[in-house]
């Protein structure tokens, strides 16, 4: 009846549910007359459930498992990516959400082909969107065939295959409208696990915060599996895991950064009946993400205190054995079959797979968007009636979503880390400088444009990918906030450069016109 | 176009006015946090460590309320131009 021995009841029971619902919801919603409907589930969602779907969207596995596995294996520094994930909304709440939903296009690319009047800019807008979708969608595919493997006793490719085609099927049927309840249902049960993670031993154990970090601080001993001497007190304090400020204040500036060029979810914005209900829904997300990132951690630092008293507190060897082995993944599922047994044990595992489809879900649509309305539309046909452009979007979402199998395949031998610093790498060094420079600079020019997307894609590629032949202070572990600020420069230096030589004819002629839709009062 | 620019910069400076201070107290934090390590571990706040508060648990309730207080000024603002825009 333990983790890892046999499959949990309750888990096949509430994916089960899961399933059904899904299946109900896609096909309740799947009517859709325009390619608006398709993707923006024709702009009406309604704040809290729009909140809530971006919230799941943004609540990957790697952040279900993950921050808390973080905070069990490195203790106070797994915090600050908890803080670097919750304050990436600000910059977009600030900068981005009202003005990118007044301006009311589709797509990322959108924005910045309209915005400059170029084709060029909407191409390499695509492969933003595209690289950094499909570097996120890898280590989803990759958490999704490693995870559910172990949980569910099946083999990795096998669950990449399900996943792959469940997501794939709601997504192409029930399109942004079925995703987005979808998500709203796996929120709430990503959510719920997680609270349950924290309530029990919080509450019906007793073990509060303060408890539990007085006890870890104070902790010097051996391990109990690897028999190391674990030193608590350096474990409760900064500079544990972390110990090179320039790496971690780049880490945090592109975790801050990041989230605001992150496409899958500033196309949620798009989806608001308008600007003000956008604001609105960021801080229904600042909430909802901000308990879950309160949760997280401090369950990570329970199950650390309950491995180092593994013995006196019946924590059973076969737990104690895969904490100490997988504990990055895996210590969410053991404080689930430690705390609450089999019940709670089954509502992670359903949490689990929740957070994979609809993190998935967002990706997906968020790519078929890319290819079906900015390429194969925009850039190929223009005059395309609207019927055959839903029938393009659908194309896409199943193209894109069999296209995670390969994907998941290719990433079972790569590192989790590096995919995921390079999706939000360039989303931070490329979207959010030339978002935030196009909504706010009315003297950007396309040039500009262009530059701070070259910049940001090949700038994110050359630090990651060729860092071992950079000097030493150039390397980071995640250059994003690094390149960023090269990007800030590149767009303000060419822009200056072009208005210098060409003058007003240098800025797009509708320059006014877009300036009043992004920050004048919205029409009725 | 002068009356949306006045706009855009008055939104523009409310924005910053506000990003600028929190984002320099959240990375202020943190380089407490880590350049006075050793000191601030010491440190407590009801028997629970200052470093854990101020980022596992203040940081929190500070962003909600600051941003609550925001999104209201911030829609106020615009329906105060919605107005005016109306009024011409």
């Amino acid at each position: 009846m333990e983790l890892g021995y046999q499959i949990p009841i309750v888990a096949l029971i509430l994916i089960g549910c899961m399933m059904a619902f899904t299946i109900v919801t896609t096909f309740m919603f799947r009517s859709q007359k325009t390619s608006a409907d398709y993707y923006l589930a024709g702009r009406k969602v309604n704040s809290f459930i729009n909140a809530s779907a971006i919230s799941s969207d943004y609540l990957s596995a790697a952040s279900f498992l993950g921050v808390a596995g973080v905070a069990f294996l490195y203790g106070f520094d797994g915090i600050i990516y908890a803080l670097g994930f919750f304050t990436g909304y600000i910059a977009l709440l600030l900068f981005l959400a009202s003005p990118l939903r007044k301006f009311g296009r589709y797509t990322v690319p959108d924005f910045v082909s309209e915005r400059f009047h170029s084709r060029r800019a909407r191409v390499l807008g695509v492969i933003g969107v595209l690289f950094i979708s499909l570097f996120y969608m890898a280590p989803q595919m990759l958490g999704a065939g490693k995870v559910m493997g172990l949980l569910l006793n099946l083999e990795y490719s096998t669950s990449i295959v399900i996943i792959s085609l469940i997501i794939t099927f709601y997504v192409t049927v029930g399109g942004m409208k079925a995703t987005t309840v979808n998500q709203l249902v796996q929120f709430w049960i990503l959510f719920g696990a997680m609270f349950l993670l924290a309530f029990i031993p919080f509450m019906v154990k007793g073990y509060t915060y303060t408890d539990v970090v007085a006890f870890i601080s104070t902790f010097k001993g051996p391990d109990p599996i690897t028999g190391k001497i674990f030193d608590g007190a350096a474990y409760t304090s900064p500079a544990y895991w972390l110990t090179d400020l320039k790496d971690t204040l780049s880490l945090l500036l592109a975790l801050m950064f990041g989230t605001s060029g992150l496409p899958h979810i500033l196309v949620r914005f798009y989806t608001a009946p308008d600007g003000k209900a956008a604001r609105k829904t960021v801080i229904y997300v600042l909430f909802l993400i901000g308990f879950f990132y309160i949760l997280s951690p401090y369950v990570g630092h329970v199950v650390r205190f309950a491995y180092l008293q593994s013995e006196a507190m019946g924590m059973s060897p076969h737990l104690t054995t895969w904490l100490a082995e997988n504990g990055k993944n895996l210590a969410v599922p053991v404080a689930g079959s430690h705390f609450g047994g089999q019940l709670l044990l089954g509502i992670v595992v359903a949490g689990a797979f929740a957070a994979i489809l609809s993190t998935v879900a967002g990706l997906i649509i968020t790519c078929a968007g890319a290819i079906g309305h900015d390429l194969v539309v925009n850039i190929f046909n223009p005059d395309m009636p609207e019927r055959s452009r839903v029938k393009v979007a659908r194309i896409a979402s199943v193209f894109v979503g069999l296209l995670g199998i390969p994907l998941g395949f290719w990433a079972e031998n790569m590192q989790i880390a590096v995919l995921v610093g390079l999706a939000f790498a360039i989303a931070a060094s490329t979207f959010f400088p030339v978002l935030v420079m196009g909504v706010w600079w009315p003297k950007m020019t396309k040039g500009g444009a262009i530059a701070g997307l070259i910049t940001g894609i090949t700038g994110s590629f050359a630090m990651i990918l060729g860092k071992d032949l950079l000097p030493t202070m150039l390397q980071f572990k995640n250059p994003g906030g690094f390149v960023m600020l090269f990007t800030f420069l590149a767009i303000y230096a060419v822009s200056k450069y072009e208005y210098a030589t060409k003058g007003e004819a240098a800025l797009p002629h509708d320059v006014e016109e877009v300036m009043a839709i992004l920050h004048g009062p919205e029409k009725a | 176009m002068d009356q949306i620019d006045d706009i855009r910069q008055r939104q523009l400076k409310f924005a910053l006015g506000i990003g600028v201070p929190y984002f320099a107290f959240v990375i202020g934090i943190f380089l407490l946090v880590y350049l006075a390590g050793e000191t601030i571990s010491k440190m407590s706040f009801l028997n629970f460590p200052l470093h854990y508060w101020l980022v596992a648990v203040a940081i929190y309730p500070i962003t909600w309320a600051l941003f609550i207080w925001y999104v209201g000024k911030a829609n106020a603002m615009e329906d105060e131009l919605a107005a005016k825009v109306e009024g011409e």
